[in-house]
């Protein structure tokens, strides 16, 4: 186990190491370059002080020698300065992952029991008429563009109805738990249901195997009552492959919540990343970037060791 | 005169059928199938009539009236005009034109990328396949949604690419399906790797093997055509997943822009007009929202179809 851990976290360490050398020659070819944007946003700046700029920022440098700079100075914990908020990146990504995790942790929270719910639901009579709606459900989840979903609701429930505020984020500067849930109800829902899909059909999926196993069936012929087969028995070993489907799907839902962030104003990493390629902000684009593939590349390796820790019959090579 | 055996016994025969008879027809059992196929082939004729209709109704989609915006329908204007007094109802057809190009385009180069990286792993194997798999880790690990971003920010001018070229509708076009395709074959890789090395293992690969078949030959003659039923699951399962990428790309500005209408870019603005214009918010996305679920259930149908373990 411990050797398998060891080679995972070293293929880990691999990709990433790869993935900076990708996302920096990718964030170069973004369009301009950041003293230009300066020179636009601010005329007074000389040409002589523009060339300095330059030089800071190791313009004329060959690709190669700005990659090692950036990443030796990035590995000593120096990410540079963010160009659209004036401070350095390290500062301002804190807040946004902090923001991000909120609506992560939010929406495991909502989005695990109401899949756990249907996807037995839907399991007990594999085609009746509540796996169809259920599955059609899942569909739906898989179907939807997560953006047109923030749309509807924001027309529906804070336009029409009233109910709830369109944006994520709210005006106060030190705002009452209760006042930035009620922010984040929309956001939360929209990824819920980009997120509870596929685990719906992961969950019947496995439930419709286990419950078909023998020990359901011993289980049924000692006389068990239905509910405590289902919950003690079936559901509890449907559910330890499931924890590998969570850590994949984590690392897209957060990329997913992008788009959410974007549209609905929380100022999350995924709006980060947005805001920063937008206005060509690159050294916060790229950290930003980096941090969300480590995130995916974490739960991923998670999701590999926890399978692996689970089920014993898993070869580990 | 041929006869078999059945027929001279004197005994009933099974109806004889072949596997996309077989295939057909448990295809045609499934019910939500068969209705999504239906709507999809309505959609894409619809979309296809847009420069006849437009030429019928004496309708531009491209003209802007700025005296004449959020007009209910009218028969001029079935669906009323948008925010620049364009024709909402030509705008989709136009725009649906582009979005199923892309999920047909992009899937196919998809495809061919996958493919091509899934069979060349898993026939070769050894070091080639252990190089392309970690390539394909490192594609997976990659943020979806924050890298075609920046794919699509990329100046293409710094790619060396003139200008005037880059901005052409037909490049935009083309880069979002590359772009696209370029994070999106890693699925088909891994599922094509992994039936080619099952197929590899089979007597008849392994016998024109030893009869001195060049590898080439071998892996397209006789392993890509026994693994396709899989793959073309997962490749109409990716029309739907490329449809939304696209239509996400283009309502954030990274995508097809304006003045080509696509679902996504037309929903762009929806979000300043959710007071105004509800409706303008409404079409395209539940167009994209019926197409995508359309492709899947179709996608669905098509692996119960072919998989002959699944109970019909």
């Amino acid at each position: 186990m411990l050797r398998y851990t060891l080679t995972r976290i070293g293929q880990a360490v691999l990709v990433l190491l790869v993935m900076t050398v990708l996302l920096f020659l990718l964030i170069n070819l973004m369009p301009g370059d950041p003293v230009d944007n300066m020179l636009e946003g601010n005329p007074s700046l000389t040409a002589a002080s523009a060339a300095q700029i330059r030089e800071l920022y190791g313009a004329g440098v060959p690709l190669p020698v700005r990659y090692w700079n950036w990443i030796t100075a990035a590995v000593q914990g120096d990410f540079g300065y963010s160009s659209i908020y004036f401070r350095p990146v390290a500062e301002v990504l804190g807040p946004a992952l902090g923001q991000t995790l909120k609506l992560m942790v939010a929406t495991l929270v909502l989005s695990v029991p109401l899949a756990l719910l249907l996807g037995s639901l839907a399991s007990l009579r594999p085609g009746g008429l509540m796996d169809n709606l259920i599955s059609f459900f899942a569909f739906a989840s898989i179907s939807l563009p997560n953006f047109w979903l923030s749309l509807i609701l924001i027309i529906v429930f804070a336009v029409q109805l009233g109910w709830l505020p369109a944006s994520g984020t709210p005006l106060e500067t030190n705002p009452p738990i209760w006042l930035e849930v009620r922010h984040l109800v929309l956001p939360v829902l929209v990824l819920t249901m980009f997120f509870v899909g596929p685990l719906v059909r992961y969950v019947r999926a496995s439930m419709i195997e286990t419950l078909s196993s023998d020990f359901v069936r011993t289980a049924r012929s000692k006389g068990l009552s239905e509910p405590q087969i289902i919950i003690r028995h079936a559901l509890r070993n449907a559910l330890i492959p499931m924890v590998t489907v969570l850590a994949l799907g984590f690392g897209g839902l957060f990329s997913g919540s992008l788009v959410v962030e974007t549209i609905f104003g929380v100022l999350g990493m995924g709006k980060m990343i947005f805001d920063a390629i937008r206005y060509v902000d690159f050294n916060l684009a790229l950290i930003g970037l980096l941090l969300a593939t480590l995130v995916t590349l974490i739960s991923n390796l998670l999701a590999d060791l926890a399978y692996a820790w689970l089920d014993p019959r898993i070869s580990l090579k | 005169m041929s006869m078999n055996q059945a027929e001279i016994a004197g005994l009933p025969s099974a109806p004889r059928q072949t596997i996309w008879q077989l295939r057909r027809r448990r295809f045609l059992k499934n019910k939500p199938a068969v209705i999504a196929l239906g709507f999809l082939v309505v959609l894409a004729v619809l979309c296809g009539v847009a420069y006849p209709l437009g030429q019928f109704l004496g309708v531009d989609p491209a003209t802007t009236n700025l005296l004449y915006r959020f007009q209910p329908p009218s028969t001029e204007h079935w669906l009323g005009t948008d925010e620049l007094g364009r024709d909402v109802l030509l705008r989709l057809m136009y725009g649906g034109q582009v979005s199923l190009a892309v999920g047909i385009l992009g899937t196919l180069l998809t495809a061919i990328i996958g493919i091509t990286v899934g069979l060349w792993a898993g026939f070769v194997g050894g070091r080639i396949d252990a190089f392309l798999m970690r390539a394909t880790d490192c594609v997976i690990a990659l943020p979806m949604t924050p890298v075609l971003i920046v794919l699509g920010a990329v100046d293409l001018g710094k790619l060396g690419l003139a200008p005037a070229m880059a901005n052409s509708p037909l490049v935009i076009f083309l880069r979002i399906v590359i772009i696209i395709a370029l994070v999106d074959w890693t699925t088909i890789a891994r599922l094509t790797r992994a039936e080619t090395i099952a197929v590899r293992q089979k007597e008849y690969v392994k016998a024109a093997q030893v009869s001195g078949a060049r590898r080439f030959y071998n892996m397209m003659v006789h392993v890509l055509p026994n693994i396709t039923t899989p793959i073309t699951v997962a490749m109409t399962l990716s029309v739907g997943r490329i449809i939304l990428f696209e239509s996400t790309l283009s309502f954030l500005g990274f995508g097809i822009v304006p003045p080509t209408p696509t679902w996504g870019n037309m929903l762009t603005n929806a979000q300043q007009l959710i007071i105004s214009a509800p409706a303008l918010a409404v079409y395209p996305g539940l167009l994209i929202f019926l197409t995508v679920m359309s492709v899947n259930f179709v996608g669905d149908g098509i692996r119960i179809a072919f998989d002959p373990r699944s109970k019909s």
